[in-house]
């Protein structure tokens, strides 16, 4: 009776329950499509930051807290054993290789450029960026090198031509090199184009003249285990008596870090906004469904309905409200989103140089948020309504005109 | 010999209204027993409404007591007299205060849900109801498809849902033609006497008074003397 009586009193004043609605469901759609937004981003962010850092690195500490190149940072041969011997015990490490990071001036006879070069195992399926030109580096490459295409653009430099290549070993030596470009590629940032370089790992340490790394970069067979993974490796290490620390991606990965931030906080005053309007809107038509219906819920507690079951009643319609509006408001969200993502739109960010795919990732577990954001607004802004309906004197209720 | 239903004892009742002070009911004394059919006139502003009000239990007095089958009534909490009014008393408005969106059925049903009844009795006592005011054909009408008196008749239905023992109704027959005033105070007088129900109707219509048992007169908030006789 309760939801009978409820949900012919939103039917009574049929223009405003469906502005109600109306500001209800758009508002939902509102923070669905923009959650959906984000959560594209972050994913492909994640993805991004995935493929840049790998799942997890394991280095000296000193690595991520100190600047400057220096022996001391390397892990040497036998660290490297006996972490490949325990990375080889974990069931989700797909694979795992040595990274080198070098600097130094690389250019032509003609003009030259500061560069910061990592070198990498051309083994590990290890591609941090997009490659634009030419081919990426193969097992056994040894004098090659992948330009950001800025760089590459700079020196005038194409695939297969030669340049020289300055740098100092560990030891602080200077040492000289020709090297032969393999491609070009793409960070997505103009900063990262201009001056980033990748080389064969083997190359990297003969050119620093050393066998050891800087870090390890570990690939796992899915994203979720990086956690759990980053802290069973931790345990082994230790364990192992190895003085390494273990990052992982989202440690890493300043920009996705910066970029959560962002939209963390956009998407928060978002909400909070919305959430306000629906709760106003509500508010104001529950006040005034109160005021129109004053006399009916006088008579209502003179036949005998208590205090708590008025509250009850003005309850339920806010709660209907809540759920219709909700259920309007997630299945225009998820046409538009559907729509969206089939228009297959693309933009490009501030401070890239590629455009990136434009999309809202649909799920039931937001779409399930976002109908309980629904409802919990609706019946917060029918408190007060509900509340002040139920301690209405009955001799003033029932002489409302 | 009838048993004793409601007893007001020194009742009061004032009001502000502005910065007067409205003495609206002033020491009023009065009994009503099982089965009884009391009107009680006067002019307007002499307090009637107020004193059904009270009677009702939907004021509190200022000063002074109600009984209602022995149980003073005025230290109750609001929700032990919600369930007083809902199982003992039964109320007819003046203007039918029916519930808008609930059909002619629903409206006498209502009680009877409050009351947890289950499903097929409370069906059987609906339908009885509405037969017993004439309505049984009309059940699924809304209260704006009604005409005054068939609503007022849907008021009485609702008013005896739950089986009181007292009947209290506000000037019932203010809102209605002279046939249908008489039509509904026929069907008051019949239920009164077929299911022992007391009635206590307020009123200042002289047509109503040929219906009294007994009839009280109200001036000023005060009981006339020796108004309380039997007819």
């Amino acid at each position: 009776m309760v939801f009978k009586l409820a949900f012919r009193s939103i039917l009574r004043n049929r223009r405003r329950t469906a502005v109600s609605l109306a500001v209800i469901g758009l508002g939902t759609a509102a923070l669905f499509l923009a959650n959906g937004y984000v959560a594209f981003t972050y994913s492909g962010l994640e993805q991004m930051s995935v493929e840049q850092t790998g799942h997890l690195q394991v280095a000296r500490p000193e690595v991520w807290t100190e600047t400057g190149e220096g022996e001391r940072h390397l892990l040497d041969r036998r660290q490297q054993e006996t972490l490949a011997r325990i990375l080889g015990e974990l069931p989700e490490v797909v694979a795992y290789g040595g990274t080198l990071s070098l600097a130094g001036i690389i250019g032509t006879d003609r003009q030259s450029t500061a560069f910061v070069a990592e070198g990498i195992d051309p083994a590990f399926a290890f591609t941090p960026w997009m490659l634009e030109e030419g081919t990426k580096l193969f097992p056994g490459d040894r004098e090659r090198i992948l330009l950001g295409r800025g760089m590459a653009r700079a020196l005038g430099a194409k695939p297969e031509d030669w340049l020289s290549l300055l740098c100092t070993t560990v030891e602080g030596a200077y040492n000289a090199a020709s090297v032969q470009v393999s491609g070009t590629f793409s960070t997505g940032t103009a900063q990262g184009d201009a001056r980033l370089a990748v080389l064969p790992l083997s190359f990297a340490q003969s050119l620093l003249n050393t066998d050891g790394i800087e870090k390890l970069i570990v690939k796992l067979d899915r994203t979720e285990a990086t956690d759990r993974v980053a802290a069973e490796l931790a345990r082994r290490l230790k364990a192992a008596g190895l003085p390494l620390q273990v990052k992982t991606w989202r440690e890493l990965s300043v920009f996705f870090k910066q970029v959560r931030t962002m939209y963390g906080a956009i998407f928060g005053f978002m909400t909070i906004t919305i959430f306000g309007l629906v709760s106003f809107s509500v508010l104001e038509v529950m006040t005034l469904a109160f005021f129109e219906r004053m006399r009916e819920l006088g008579t209502a507690m003179a036949i005998g309905t208590s205090r708590g079951q008025i509250f009850a009643q003005l309850l339920s319609e806010g709660l209907l409200l809540g759920v219709f509006g909700g259920l309007l408001g997630l299945g225009l969200g998820w046409l538009m989103g559907v729509g969206l993502n089939n228009a297959h739109l693309t933009y490009t960010p501030p401070e890239m140089n590629e455009p990136v795919p434009f999309g809202v990732q649909l799920s039931l577990g937001a779409a399930f948020f976002h109908f309980l954001t629904a409802l919990l607004s609706t019946l917060t802004s029918t408190l007060y309504p509900a509340w002040r309906a139920a301690r209405i004197s009955i001799v003033e209720a029932l002489h409302h005109v | 010999m009838s048993a004793m239903l409601l007893k007001a004892e020194n009742l009061s009742k004032e009001y502000r209204s502005g910065a007067e002070v409205v003495r609206a009911v002033r020491s009023l004394s009065l009994e009503v027993d099982s089965g009884d059919f009391l009107i009680i006139n006067g002019p307007s502003g002499s307090g009637k409404t107020t004193l059904l009000n009270l009677l009702g239990l939907i004021d509190r007095p200022t000063s002074g007591e109600i009984y209602l089958e022995g149980r003073a009534t005025s230290r109750l909490s609001p929700r032990s007299l919600a369930d007083l009014r809902l199982r003992r008393i039964g109320l007819i408005f003046q203007t039918f205060n029916l519930i808008s969106v609930l059909s002619a059925y629903e409206n006498v049903e209502y009680p009877l849900l409050l009351l947890r009844m289950k499903p097929r009795e409370r069906r059987r006592r609906v339908m009885e109801l509405l037969e017993a005011v004439g309505l049984a054909d009309l059940a699924h009408r809304r209260p704006e498809q009604l005409s005054g008196g068939q609503r007022q008749r849907v008021g009485i239905a609702r008013a005896l849902a739950a089986g009181p023992a007292l009947v209290l109704a506000d000037e019932p027959t203010a809102n209605l033609d002279s046939e249908n005033s008489q039509r509904v105070m026929d069907l008051l007088a019949e239920l009164n006497a077929r299911l022992g129900v007391a009635c206590v109707v307020v009123t200042h219509d002289p047509l109503v008074t040929k219906y009294a048992r007994r009839i009280a007169h109200l001036r000023d908030g005060q009981l006339q003397e020796g108004s309380l006789n039997g007819v």
